[in-house]
């Protein structure tokens, strides 16, 4: 009897299914002695002979096994059940993946029946693969439809962090890879989500995508010809007369109108071309040959018999057959050297006769009928390139071989302004900053990049890596800044290679002066100067500059601390810029993948909503949004580590670290091999990637540069009624910032009001932002005023501590600590460094709505709706877990972020002592609100009383919780004080159901 | 336009030198021929017609008590490549450094022009020693005393050239 049972068990083991048949149908000892739940013991791993069943897919075993009471979602010795173990057989043919999957699918309706199938599809095992990640590796496509019908969670990833896509395509199934991503990314199952697919709110956020302003050599010639073709016809001249006139008034019609308008023939007399005789009446087919070349004024003639003329370069005789407007005449083979000679110098632009004193240009059709067709071709090269060239709004792609320019459309960024940098693309996935042709670095200003990377230069040996790129930049920069000047309008790099010290720009035909670079002008004894730049006080000026610049140097070499604060932020500059190198070839996977999707889709059941093309550009917007924000994020922290105060650098940090942490969210679902989120989802982080980094551009914008600290007064000015500054240690561009944190918060208030109006989605998600952008506001006043608390209020806030909470003392230690501390008082202030934990503890098992009233959150700025009925609170509320809000689960408190990025070593806050048990609730002081809700001086000493992040979140979503759902009147909010333990949430804080 | 017709004389490298030695042996008959007054006492060695030497004789207040010997260095590309002039006298000019060197526009790569004369040249020379040009100086010193006190500047230089200019010739 006992044989027959071993007997059995070990062929169930090996699988071997006849001899399991023979036995369990032959034998009713064997089949009685079976409880199909029980483990068979170490030796079969703890698997129970209804494991075995599943493992070796024996469909009629299984299922009597079930009838019999078999438990599937037992788990085996590696953490596996039924369904894990159905799942996991590698090699299988059609039939036994078909048998598998009615096994899955027998699991599900009988074997699960009543209990929660799908939390038990999320069971993970050993190494935390769902069911579904196993039929994936093992390409049992039925297996992961039938799973996949039933709720299967796709999103689950195992240790090695693969979602089932993942380890599809790891074993080489990528058609079932494909399945599964499809099937993560368009949700089906879901009718609320599919919804988004077919949005326009979204489709419409997707096209505010900056369009790539690029342009191709052809675009360049057609803009060309059209200007020309434009001007000619509004001045009656030829087409040639029309360019020389443009590019002598930086092809500006507007400029060359106002000064034709004038005086035209002065115009046309210091642009090199004749002014037309018969205005008006002119043919414009004909290039502006007026006389013949016969007989000009002025012109030696010798030999005049047969026609033959002495040249006036070569000086040998000819018959002339070259033509130019001015009548003069050489012979074609000086003709041609001089012009081949012009050609290959770059000089398109201003070839003109070479008669002494002529200034008369060559035409374009002169300059073809000489010269060789190469030639020519780089003429027109050369004329492309200087019409780019002297051209204020459009520019050459900086990239080797990107024959693109860039023409910018804002009308302000001149290029003069050299201070505000942009970012601009060439269409050929080239991004570089217009303003200085370097590698794009918003928000940090030109000067403040160039600064950073001579810095980077200058640290390179210390920090062992020369192999970078960027250093080879800065080499070249560094070059420039020895070698050459940048001109003082245009910023182009001049190099002086002889002549006098006045200097004209050769791209924006600036005077100016090499040795001071101030304008001519005031060189100029005809316009009211005299040159004096060699006389010893300006040279004086001058070289203390350069002394000075010296000095930062060494001042940075030397100095320890700087050295590791600099690493601080070069590594995580050098880490965002290794991940922007490692996203980039994302972008052009994304038209395969969204191929290969949209084919998945269509073969998608059809009975599904996606019948119709679905747009798929969403994929390339996130990743090129990813990029962008990845660009942004290399060159915050060259600004940051350019900001100045602390205040001002930790706001600054806190504004870098959510789009980092954004970012790294976007990038962990967008940058894999397969996507990990449905569409709606990586639309929706798109778009709050995308308005994060505006965000931060803008407001890096909008604080004063900080790199020259002498531009602080140009402090951008909010409306501002009830501010005073918060201490004297604020410097004004803390102000600024704090100023500008305040818009917002009215900024977006306003937004949220028009988001509720149109209710639904959008108004959802705008609140998710706004209520992160609040936790941080509340955040940033607590870090701020901990700096500024002084001691009494700990020394009084200790007595209470001591005197009201007898049965909790403070741990000995840290309480010898304190008290020694308030013996001398105003010997330390209080700062994030040396404030003790334990006096505000994180954990706690008091009712939380106890130690956070809601006064705190009152003044804390957030707009409060009386209650039209007050509600009493119950005196002890259960310690309950608070809901999960979606800003809370998706975005944690900021500083303690997901992407590890320590604070920079001036605000690490050394360990403290040990957390002991709670203290009572400090003493409040509720005053009345005046004015707006902004943040007050009071705002922060009621953050000041060390709520944690932890704390202030789950008071959030506790009072959260009791809100009633009512509409906003935020116009009459601030004024109405509430009283005591009563709290009425606004709306855009309600819990968002 | 027209294009073809007879062209004297075939290409190639020796043919532009040739082009330089002819034009500047026509060039150097002319001005010598020419007999003038300011510019004189032309050297050119045989050997090398690239390399002329002659002499500057100002006729205006207050370089006029003395003659500035100068030189020119022809490219061999002229001239379709400028010279090159310097002073081998010294000079109290705003306009020309200690080493003789001369800040002269019609002579600066970007303007030269193939068909200026080298009498076209020291023309342009010599007007710009006549009326010196402080606006682009390569001695500011000197430009700012002649914007600020010209009669110093006037003595300063009649002394300097006393001391150091060439004598002038006797007729």
């Amino acid at each position: 009897m006992g044989l027959y049972h071993s007997r059995f068990i070990e062929a169930l083991k090996n699988g071997s299914e006849d001899e399991v048949r023979q036995l369990y149908n032959n034998r009713k000892s064997v089949r009685d002695r079976i409880d199909p739940n029980t483990s068979l013991g170490p030796a079969h791993n703890d698997n129970s002979v209804l494991h075995y069943a599943a493992l070796h897919a024996m469909e009629w075993l299984y299922r009597d096994l079930l009838t019999r009471g078999g438990k599937p979602d037992m788990r085996n010795g590696v953490a596996r059940n039924c369904l894990h173990l159905v799942c996991s057989c590698v090699e299988s043919n059609k039939r036994e993946a078909e048998r598998r999957a009615r096994i899955v699918l027998l699991t599900i309706h009988e074997g699960l029946f009543g209990m929660d199938v799908e939390h038990v599809l999320r069971e993970r095992d050993e190494d935390g693969n769902t069911a579904l990640h196993l039929a994936a590796s093992a390409g049992l496509q039925s297996c992961v439809e039938v799973l996949l019908e039933n709720k299967a969670d796709l999103y689950v990833t195992n240790k090695k962090e693969q979602t089932a896509a993942d380890c599809a395509s790891e074993c080489k199934r990528s058609a079932l890879a494909t399945l599964i991503e499809t099937r993560m990314v368009f949700t089906a199952d879901d009718d609320g989500s599919s919804a988004h697919v077919v949005d326009p709110d979204h489709t419409h956020l997707m096209e505010l995508a900056e369009a790539p302003s690029g342009m191709r050599d052809s675009d360049l010639r057609s803009m060309k010809d059209q200007l020309l073709i434009e001007t000619s016809e509004l001045l009656g001249v030829s087409l040639f007369t029309s360019e020389a006139l443009l590019r002598h008034h930086g092809w500006s019609k507007e400029q060359l109108l106002e000064a034709w308008m004038e005086n035209p023939t002065e115009v046309c007399e210091k642009a090199g071309v004749q002014l037309p005789t018969n205005l008006g009446t002119h043919n414009l087919d004909t290039p502006s040959v007026v006389s013949p070349p016969r007989g000009p004024p002025g012109e030696e003639v010798e030999g005049e018999e047969g026609g033959e003329r002495e040249c006036g370069v070569c000086v040998v005789t000819f018959v002339p057959d070259v033509e130019v407007p001015c009548g003069h005449v050489f012979c074609r083979d000086c003709w041609r050297h001089y012009l081949h000679q012009k050609i290959e110098a770059g000089d398109a632009h201003s070839i003109v006769c070479p008669e002494y004193g002529c200034f008369k240009l060559v035409p374009i059709e002169v300059i073809e009928g000489v010269v060789s067709r190469k030639m020519t071709q780089r003429y027109l090269q050369f004329d492309i390139k200087a019409f780019v060239e002297s051209h204020p709004t459009i520019r050459w792609c900086p990239y080797p071989d990107c024959h693109r320019a860039v023409r910018i459309t804002t009308p302000n960024d001149t290029p003069g302004d050299a201070q505000q940098p942009t970012t601009v693309h060439c269409g050929n996935e080239h991004y570089f900053c217009w303003s200085c042709s370097g590698e794009p670095h918003v928000p940090t200003s030109c000067e403040g990049w160039r600064k950073w990377l001579d810095h980077v230069q200058e640290m390179a040996p210390q920090i062992g890596d020369r192999t970078t790129s960027q250093l080879d930049d800065a080499a070249s920069q560094r070059w420039l800044a020895t070698r050459s000047k940048p001109c003082p309008k245009c910023r182009a790099p001049i190099e002086k290679t002889d002549g006098c010290n006045h200097m004209c720009c050769k791209k924006c035909k600036h005077d100016f002066c090499w040795v001071c670079l101030d304008e001519w002008k005031l060189h100029n004894t005809s316009t009211g100067g005299y040159f004096e730049c060699n006389r010893y006080e300006v040279r004086r000026k001058a070289d203390s500059q350069l002394v000075k610049r010296k000095e930062e140097v060494m001042e940075g070499v030397e100095e320890v601390e700087k050295l590791r604060r600099f690493i601080h932020y070069y590594e995580r500059y050098k880490t965002h810029r290794e991940n922007l190198q490692l996203e980039l070839p994302f972008l052009e996977k994304a038209n395969v993948k969204s191929e290969k999707l949209r084919a998945s889709v269509q073969n998608m059941d059809t009975s599904r909503r996606y019948t119709v093309s679905v747009d798929m550009s969403f994929i390339e917007e996130a990743i090129r949004e990813l990029l962008a924000s990845r660009r942004i994020l290399v060159a915050s922290y060259p600004f940051g580590y350019y900001v100045e105060g602390n205040r001002a650098r930790r706001l600054f940090e806190n504004i870098q670290g959510t789009l980092e942490q954004v970012t790294e969210l976007l990038a962990q679902v967008v940058a894999r091999p397969h996507l990990r989120k449905p569409r709606a989802e990586i639309i929706r982080l798109t778009s709050e990637c995308r308005e994060k980094r505006k965000w931060l551009v803008k407001d890096c914008r909008d604080l004063p540069d900080p790199t020259p600290p002498t531009r602080r007064h140009r402090l951008p000015l909010f409306g501002l009624r009830d501010y005073s500054p918060p201490s004297s240690s604020s410097d004004e561009i803390e102000d600024a910032f704090i100023r500008h944190l305040r818009s917002f918060d009215s900024r977006h208030r306003q937004q949220l009001s028009s988001g509720q109006q149109q209710g639904g989605e959008r108004g959802a998600g705008q609140r998710e932002a706004l209520e992160q952008e609040l936790l941080q506001a509340i955040q940033l006043s607590r870090q701020e005023h901990e700096e500024h608390i002084k001691l009494e209020a700990d020394i009084e806030r200790a007595k209470e501590l001591s005197l009201a909470d007898t049965g909790n003392q403070p741990t000995a230690e840290s309480g010898l600590l304190f008290l020694g501390d308030t013996t001398t008082p105003h010997s330390r202030r209080m700062t994030t460094e040396n404030q003790p934990k334990w006096f505000f503890p994180v954990e706690t098992t008091t009712p939380l709505r106890r130690q956070l009233p809601p006064s705190h959150l009152h003044r804390l700025s957030f707009p409060l709706v009386p209650s039209p009925s007050s509600r009493p609170h119950p005196p002890h509320r259960p310690s309950v877990d608070p809901p999960r809000l979606p800003y809370l689960e998706f975005l944690p408190p900021i500083p303690h972020r997901a992407l590890s990025r320590p604070s920079p070593p001036s605000s690490s806050s050394p360990s403290s002592p040990p957390a002991p048990p709670s203290p009572p609730s400090p003493p409040l002081v509720i005053e009345p609100r005046k004015g707006e809700n902004n943040f007050d001086d009071d705002t922060s000493s009621a953050s000041s009383r060390g709520w944690d992040d932890e704390e202030l979140a789950k008071a959030l979503s506790l009072s959260l919780m009791e809100a009633t759902p009512q509409q906003p009147h935020p116009s009459d909010s601030p004024t109405t004080a509430t009283e005591g333990d009563e709290l009425n949430i606004p709306p855009w804080l309600q819990h968002p159901h | 336009m027209r294009i073809g017709g007879a062209i004297r004389g075939s290409g190639g490298r020796t043919r532009k030198r040739m082009a330089a030695t002819r034009r500047l042996a026509k060039e150097l008959k002319e001005i010598r021929d020419g007999n003038s007054k300011i510019f004189r006492n032309i050297i050119v060695d045989e050997s090398n017609i690239l390399n002329w030497q002659g002499l500057v004789v100002p006729n205006q207040e207050p370089f006029n008590g003395g003659a500035f010997k100068i030189e020119i260095v022809f490219p061999a590309e002229y001239p379709f490549k400028p010279p090159k002039i310097t002073f081998k006298t010294k000079i109290y000019h705003p306009n020309i450094d200690e080493k003789g060197q001369v800040c002269l526009p019609i002579i600066s790569p970007e303007n030269w022009k193939p068909a200026t004369k080298t009498d076209q040249v020291i023309q342009a020379l010599v007007a710009l020693v006549h009326e010196p040009e402080p606006e682009h100086p390569l001695r500011g010193d000197l430009a700012e005393e002649f914007t600020k006190d010209r009669a110093k500047f006037n003595k300063n230089a009649l002394e300097f050239t006393r001391q150091h200019a060439e004598k002038r010739p006797a007729d």
